[in-house]
């Protein structure tokens, strides 16, 4: 049986940062302002799920459960010559809950915290997407 | 990202009664004032 939540989950993700936008690391677009981010499937060998996230697959909008376990990306992966960020993220929809984490059907950023970058892409984040977003103190 | 197996993970739904997402006010158009029309 299929559990029912009312309220939104909180995950921890990481994004970069591209003309004030969040943009996934393992996609080129980026986070739309004032509506949900929604998950699509991109399988391409196989046949993709009409409606991701699908059972099986590996689609879905991706967030950990601690802040840690979002920053670990950072330790797998070569440095970007772009601003980092790590946030918390509101998940909804269809949802695959996992030991560490979620993929989840809906998204919206909650708040942000930019790693790299400064004041002024914090600023641009709070503009674009009305969320609390900080410079981290040893942000350039 | 890492979050686990597929073995461990479990389906659920997550229905909120308003989606977390906040007003964006729309970008306005430019309003270009009407060149003034000289009496002829």
């Amino acid at each position: 049986m299929i559990e029912l939540y009312a309220e939104p989950l909180l995950g921890w993700r990481l994004w970069h940062i591209r003309e004030g936008r969040l943009v996934s690391w393992s996609q080129d677009g980026a986070w739309p302002a004032g509506r949900r981010f929604e998950a699509r499937c991109n399988r391409l060998l196989r046949r993709s799920c009409a409606d991701a996230p699908g059972e099986g697959h590996a689609c879905g909008i991706y967030a950990a459960r601690t802040r840690a376990g979002a920053l670990r990306l950072l330790d797998e992966l070569p440095p970007l010559p772009v601003p980092v960020a790590v946030g918390q993220v509101s998940l909804w929809g269809r949802v695959f809950e996992n030991v560490g984490g979620w993929r989840a059907q809906y998204a919206y950023p909650y708040a942000l915290e930019v790693l790299s970058g400064g004041e002024n892409v914090a600023r641009a984040l709070r503009t674009h997407y009305r969320v609390d977003a900080a410079a981290h103190p040893s942000a350039a | 990202m890492e979050i686990g197996l597929p073995e461990t993970e479990r389906e659920i739904v997550v229905m909120p009664l308003e989606e977390p997402v906040p007003a964006v006010p729309e970008e306005l158009p430019v309003s270009v004032p009407e060149p003034e029309r000289v009496p002829a």
